[in-house]
């Protein structure tokens, strides 16, 4: 016997993240809000740091000078935060594609049409084109996310 | 302001996102001859000076795009009246203070800010 | 005689209900069950089984026993089922059945309706016109095209699946809920109904349509096949180009055939 949350709402656990006994687009959904918080905790935190880079930019007698930056550079090239980089540039990618996707679905394209009601009632919206621009577009970021990894590890790290 | 039109503007900025960083990350890579090359202290005056308002313009976008995306998250987690104001206007507090604190770098890079 | 090819076998499933009471102390648990399932048994026929042979003071709610009357709505094995449409040949040796989410526990697996029939109130799922009092004995004819145009969001039985399946409903208590937002694009896209202005001013708000980001796990659980996750994204639609099904009203019927000819006979 255990204490219960009698309103028993299935809350952030079972609610916005538990979506593998669910459908196609329910995992795009978890997706699409996990890389948007992702991205924008990393936006926050890159407005914070080039505006620290930034200040190698002032003149010499407000304390600019081109050392700052190259220290900044050469303290975070490495495999630990390219890593984080590649992250961002897949999650980013991802959100960017899937947010097309969520756009022309919400304004009714590719999201079937509607159908006078018989069995096996077959729904219009999750089997429209969506579904399969929704994995292409998956795909789609994993390739641009190879590119970005031989941008950041071998030309950026020289590996 | 209604919804709708705050979604209008979430899709609008989206967009716009999309296509400003895309130019992004193309300045970062092949179109800044590579990543090393690309953030050396060289290049990355040079780009910054030049197009300081396009980035601005990014800076916008992502500044209302990602704020209010928060705050939709923000106000389907607990409905007590009291939090979802708050919630609203730390989202516009935390908002403009991202976005002058982003716009001053960016001044700085045009040589606005010495 | 082979009897054996034409003898019903029985397979022993076990069936871990959710149990919970919130007359005596307010703690929930698991009770499970060994039900022999025949050919052809659905979920609800286990259920009633436990009730009749093994536990009596065991509740769950049912009526129509087809699929009509929405009652016997359960998560089985994490995804939203109607009880009287699911066989147990579909979920496996051992099933968990748990009690709709996102509505307040009553006992064992009913849950309050209350809510959730008020959102659906709340979208005024009725037909509005201004002109329905001046002829109250005239029809508003459709053509079979129009009726089409909504036919489908008019099967919901209410049954609560895509309420409970829903992620926003999940925390967010004030969101109406994929039925309530279905029910009013089902009467914006009648084409007798007048009342797109009315119904966009409530479901264009903060907890209405822009909180649904389009999961589709509403239409995935639906057993009518109602499309809820189509039409909040047709309401999204309507709410950002603010036109669509405005200048569709046609006038009442100019003559009443059936009074006439009572009145000429």
């Amino acid at each position: 016997m255990k204490s219960v949350n009698t309103k028993n709402n299935a809350g952030i656990y079972r609610g916005w993240l538990k979506f593998w006994n669910r459908n196609w687009e329910r995992w795009l959904y978890t997706m699409h809000r996990i890389t948007g918080i992702g991205v924008g905790l990393y936006f926050i935190a890159h407005i914070w740091e080039t505006s620290y880079s930034a200040t190698a930019f002032l003149d010499v007698e407000s304390g600019g000078s081109p050392i700052i930056w190259t220290n900044l550079m050469s303290f975070l090239s490495n495999e630990f935060f390219h890593t984080g980089l590649l992250l961002v540039v897949l999650a980013s990618v991802f959100h960017a594609l899937n947010g097309i996707r969520l756009i022309l679905a919400e304004q009714g394209i590719l999201i079937g049409r509607v159908k006078p009601p018989s069995f096996p009632y077959i729904p219009a919206s999750i089997r429209g084109g969506q579904r399969y621009l929704g994995a292409g577009l998956v795909a789609l970021s994993f390739i641009l996310t190879v590119y970005g990894f031989y941008q950041l590890f071998i030309i950026g790290l020289g590996w | 302001m209604k919804e709708s039109t705050l979604m209008l503007l979430q899709y609008l900025t989206g967009v716009g996102i999309l296509i400003l960083g895309a130019f992004h990350f193309a300045l970062l890579s092949f179109a800044g001859g590579g990543y090393s090359n690309a953030i050396s202290f060289a290049s990355v005056l040079s780009v910054y000076m030049s197009f300081g308002l396009v980035f601005e313009l990014f800076l916008v976008f992502l500044t209302f795009h990602i704020f209010n995306g928060f705050r939709k998250i923000l106000v389907e987690i607990y409905q007590g009246a009291l939090y979802q104001k708050t919630v609203t206007w730390l989202m516009i507090v935390a908002g403009a203070a991202t976005f002058l604190w982003g716009t001053r770098t960016i001044l700085i890079f045009l040589g606005v800010l010495h | 005689m082979q009897r054996t090819e034409f003898e019903e076998r029985t397979e022993n499933v076990s069936v871990k209900v959710f149990r919970y009471d919130s007359s005596s102390i307010k703690k929930a648990k698991f009770d499970t069950f060994i039900v022999p399932v025949k050919k052809g048994m659905t979920l609800l026929e286990s259920l009633l089984y436990i009730k009749e042979r093994l536990d009596p003071s065991f509740t769950f709610r049912y009526s129509c026993r087809m699929g009509i009357c929405g009652s016997c709505g359960l998560v089985v094995n994490g995804k939203e089922k109607l009880a009287c449409k699911t066989q147990m040949e579909t979920l496996g040796k051992s099933i968990e059945v748990r009690p709709l989410n996102n509505m307040p526990l009553i006992r064992d697996l009913v849950v309050d309706f209350s809510s959730f029939l008020e959102k659906h109130k709340k979208v005024k799922p009725y037909i509005i016109r201004e002109d329905v009092d001046k002829n109250p004995d005239r029809e508003f004819k459709q053509l079979p095209e129009e009726v089409n145009n909504y036919l489908i969001f008019a099967d919901c039985i209410k049954c609560g699946l895509c309420y409970s399946a829903c992620p926003t409903n999940a925390t967010d208590e004030l969101y109406l809920g994929p039925q309530a937002l279905t029910q009013a694009y089902r009467f914006i896209a009648d084409s007798r109904d007048d009342g797109q202005m009315v119904r966009m001013n409530i479901v264009d708000t903060n907890h209405g349509i822009w909180n649904c980001h389009f999961a589709g796990s509403c239409t995935d659980v639906c057993p009518k096949g109602v499309d809820p996750a189509f039409a909040i994204q047709q309401l999204k639609t309507l709410a950002i180009r603010k036109s669509g099904f405005l200048k569709k009203k046609r006038p009442a019927a100019p003559i009443d055939k059936r009074r006439e000819i009572a009145e000429h006979s």
